[in-house]
């Protein structure tokens, strides 16, 4: 039988958030924690991004509930997965757009042609960017799983990322 | 048109600088493009493309190194942009070049994305 995958680092984090201060701040706390272990400043920024985007879509569209966000990277051979979860409570028309989209995005073959896609049809509407998700997936490079159960959306980015060797205590 | 015609946009956590350099228009921003910056961007993108096909420009220098951070509304704002440019007409088109700051790995990422999306109009350099 195959051992777990070891944990590196894990957060949760269970509130709405109302601003955008708070939204920096937890980002800047994901960056400070999962930094260490991550090391890649790129690999950092992906995080991060992806971070800052799932936040700022809780603070719009999560309904008058506590979501939560939970950050954990474990090991995965030689390098590390990163697993980015929000649950969330929604309304039915916002879980049917969101779950139509995430949808287009785990099959997309290309995530940066269907992003390209997506910005122009943003163009054209005057309300919403509907791009985070597709940031997310074309630029912090990470897939995404999710499920709808009655009016709660569970939503999993992950990718691979690169990992520092582990630091002997002193 | 002149450097008086353009107004900067000053938020608690977001600014943009515009600048003549010679005759080149140079946008600096700086700050963090979050959920409040989003429709002061819109507004300032608007007014502000308005006044550079008035002007005939041909370029517009957009300087992104003091910028720590834009999401995903704001960048829509940049998208809606280089949509108003491309959809110009073709001698009124002028180009949008992007100084990135290569320690903000995001903006790697985030600026081939817009050069994805109007390769003929956005253009990204590193400058010191």
């Amino acid at each position: 039988m195959a051992s777990p995958a070891l944990r590196r680092a894990y957060l949760e984090l269970c509130y709405r958030p109302v601003s955008a201060r708070q939204i920096a701040s937890a980002t800047r706390l994901v960056g400070e924690i999962f930094g260490e272990p991550i090391g890649e400043p790129d690999a950092i920024a992906r995080v991060t991004l992806a971070v800052h985007e799932i936040l700022e879509n809780l603070a719009k569209y999560a309904a008058e509930d506590v979501p939560s966000l939970c950050v954990e990277l474990s090991e995965d051979g030689d390098a590390g997965l990163i697993e980015i979860r929000t649950k969330n409570r929604a309304s039915r028309e916002c879980l049917a757009l969101i779950g139509q989209l995430l949808e287009s995005l785990i099959r997309a073959d290309d995530p940066r042609e269907a992003y390209r896609e997506l910005m122009a049809r943003s163009a054209a509407r005057a309300e919403g960017s509907g791009l985070g998700l597709a940031r997310i997936r074309a630029e912090a490079e990470l897939q995404f799983s999710f499920e709808i159960a009655a009016d709660l959306l569970q939503i999993t980015a992950f990718g691979r990322v690169p990992l520092q060797p582990r630091r002997s205590r002193a | 048109m002149t450097a008086v015609g353009i107004d900067p946009l000053s938020l608690e956590n977001f600014s943009i600088a515009p600048t003549w350099d010679g005759s080149t228009l140079r946008i600096a921003f700086s700050g963090n493009a979050d959920m409040d910056a989003r429709a002061p961007l819109e507004a300032f993108v608007k007014r502000l493309n308005v006044q550079v096909l008035a002007a005939k420009l041909k370029r517009v220098v957009c300087d992104m190194r003091g910028l720590y951070f834009m999401n995903s509304a704001c960048f829509k704002c940049l998208v809606q942009w280089i949509d108003a440019i491309v959809k110009s007409e073709v001698e009124q088109q002028y180009t949008l070049n992007f100084i990135k700051n290569p320690k903000m790995a995001w903006q790697a990422r985030s600026l081939e994305s817009l050069r994805h999306f109007g390769p003929a109009i956005v253009h990204i350099k590193i400058e010191p």
